[in-house]
């Protein structure tokens, strides 16, 4: 199969999957946008996706029957979705309606982000951390097996790695590598993963800058302008988030950075701070299982996150309903972060 | 406490490092609170930034969440300040709320100044190079691996095992995860004493050239891609049975020659 096939396999993958497979989580009476679609799907793949690969990991079941029963759901998934948005008539292009006579600043902005993509996709950056997260997906398709063997030497794993087992981000791009006609994960993970995760990093914050100036057009196109122009120039230390995304993007951590932390403060302020939650409470539960799949950091920083900003809804909304939902969401973290310590001392104390 | 709090004060600083963005930062929090603070996005950003800034400095909760993530990685924290939506909300309201377009441009060119000279841009830093190949290795890393799969296949190796520096092990596996390693980035994944050692060995400025080739034999290596040294290696190498088959970049490429002992 030639290059430009796999690379469009890997569009339908990580473009059209998760855009369709995302229409089945808009409320009854929210309106639909790609955007948001394209968003919401993405919880929902990364979501299954810490599911499958943890209990395909558990059962050390091979790389090849995860892709199939990956490919299988999320297809179904994206089938229902398609449905959903033909049934209740959807206009599919009234997103870019919606872009006519909008301001210049919205237009240069994402001329800018189309700069930088061209940048990711068509240079490269040297991060030596890929030397975890890449070739354990590299590792995993040449063994066809799901962290059974160390992607450090390519010998069995004598010890699992904890830190990594309960987030494992390298699977998914493995996964996805696989099904994109078998693209060298690498490939998939340099060159691919930056022309898709960049966009939807900016569609979040656009999704921001929307609702903050949903009637101001040219406080709109300044806001995603600005974010644009943040983010480039965020070279002045190594350790912000916009350095993460615009240098590493394919990494768990960078994608946390800069997708999850921002989807959650989105999300936060439309469903627990907001008396009629504009969002169904699901995205929200799938936002922290998605982040535990991307980092440990993410079992981590997520529930910090989240419990922020349900303490504020106590606050500001008053409602317990509301609390208890939002804990309930950070379920996810609370028990891999239980299954982390669990580990740690069992090893401690020689049990595991 | 006062450690603790000064421990705190050096994550903000390391997390900024020479930028200017904490006083953009600052700068579009004060603006947000003396002229919009009832738009309901500027309260979003305000009491975001604040709840989230008092979790980061105040010693009890940094202290919970540093035992649960670890000390040298506490500045990720930090990734939960808006930082975006403040310094971007702040600039939107101060441009659209000018009613002159002449004024909004003058004021958007001096707002990418002030980001442009805050920051530093990211192909200035040197963050982008140009690869020769598809996976974006360093080339040289994937010259290596072109070469000792090349010898492999020409000698009818089933099983290539290399060692070499952190320049090249953290990138081996990524280009071609068939090739098998002894230990890789920073000497992790080493199964014993000797293959440590090895990799001390390796990345020593000063090699011992014969015990770098006995070790490398004990570990099961049939390919070393080792960097150049002032010493030369090759009689050394040659003793133990390891011959140069090519270089690549700072790299010679041995291969061994005689079947192990």
């Amino acid at each position: 199969m030639d290059f430009l096939l796999k690379g469009l396999l890997a569009l339908f993958w990580l473009v059209v999957i998760p855009t369709a497979s995302g229409a089945l989580f808009f409320k009854k009476n929210e309106p639909f946008s790609l955007a948001k679609s394209f968003l919401f799907g993405y919880l929902f793949l990364f979501s299954i996706s810490e599911v499958l690969i943890l209990l395909f990991m558990y059962f050390s079941r091979p790389l090849h029957e995860l892709v199939l029963c990956y490919g299988i759901t999320a297809g179904l998934a994206a089938a229902g979705g398609a449905i959903r948005m033909y049934r209740r008539k959807s206009s599919v292009p009234g997103d870019f309606r919606a872009l006519r006579g909008t301001s210049v600043w919205l237009w240069a902005a994402v001329g800018f982000i189309v700069f930088q993509v061209a940048v990711a996709v068509v240079l490269a950056h040297h991060d030596a951390d890929d030397a975890l997260y890449v070739a354990a997906a590299t590792t995993a398709v040449e063994t066809d097996s799901i962290f059974r063997i160390n992607a450090y030497t390519g010998l069995p794993y004598v010890r699992l790695p904890r830190r990594y087992i309960l987030s494992p981000f390298p699977i998914f791009l493995a996964v996805v590598s696989q099904l994109s006609g078998g693209l060298h994960p690498a490939i998939m993970a340099h060159t691919i993963f930056p022309a898709v995760f960049l966009p939807a990093a900016y569609l979040v914050q656009d999704q921001i800058g929307k609702k903050w100036f949903s009637d101001n057009k040219t406080g709109r196109g300044v806001y995603l302008f600005c974010a644009a122009l943040l983010i480039w120039f965020s070279a002045y230390s190594v350790y912000n988030a916009g350095n993460f995304q615009m240098v590493r993007i394919w990494q768990g951590k960078a994608l946390l950075a800069s997708i999850l932390l921002p989807m959650i403060f989105y999300l936060s302020w439309a469903i627990v701070l907001k008396k009629q939650a504009e969002h169904s409470w699901l995205l929200y539960f799938m936002a922290n299982l998605s982040a535990c799949l991307l980092s440990s950091m993410g079992i981590i920083l997520a529930p910090v996150m989240m419990g922020i900003f349900i303490v504020l809804g106590l606050f500001f909304v008053r409602s317990l309903k509301k609390t208890a939902l939002g804990l309930l969401c950070c379920t996810p973290s609370l028990l891999l972060g239980a299954s982390y310590i669990f580990i740690m001392l069992g090893r401690k104390w020689g049990i595991l | 406490m006062k450690d603790m709090m000064t421990w705190i004060f050096s994550i903000w600083k390391l997390y900024w490092d020479d930028g200017f963005y904490p006083y953009l930062l600052l700068l579009a929090i004060a603006y947000l609170l003396i002229f919009h603070r009832k738009k309901s996005g500027a309260r979003q950003v305000l009491i975001s930034f604040g709840a989230i800034l008092f979790v980061f400095v105040c010693p009890l909760t940094a202290a919970i969440i540093r035992a649960c993530i670890g000390s040298d990685v506490y500045w990720r924290v930090l990734w939960l300040l808006p930082l975006i939506p403040a310094i971007a909300a702040a600039a939107a309201w101060l441009v659209s709320t000018r009613r002159s377009r002449l004024t909004q441009t003058l004021i958007m060119l001096l707002l990418i100044a002030a980001i442009a000279l805050g920051g530093r841009g990211m192909l200035q830093e040197g963050n982008f190079i140009r690869t020769a190949n598809r996976q974006k290795v360093p080339d040289t890393v994937a010259r290596i691996c072109n070469i000792v799969q090349d010898a492999a296949r020409s000698d009818g190796l089933s099983e290539i095992r290399i060692a070499s520096d952190d320049g090249a092990n953290a990138y081996i596996r990524v280009y071609d995860a068939s090739i098998l390693m002894p230990f890789g980035r920073w000497g992790k994944g080493a199964l014993t004493k000797n293959d440590q050692k090895l990799y001390d060995e390796i990345i020593s400025e000063t090699p011992h050239y014969k015990r770098l080739a006995r070790r490398a034999r004990r570990a099961g290596c049939n390919f070393l891609a080792l960097p150049q040294r002032k010493k030369d290696p090759h009689r050394a190498m040659a003793q133990y049975g390891y011959e140069e088959i090519g270089t690549s970049g700072p790299y010679t490429i041995y291969q061994l020659k005689e079947p192990q002992a």
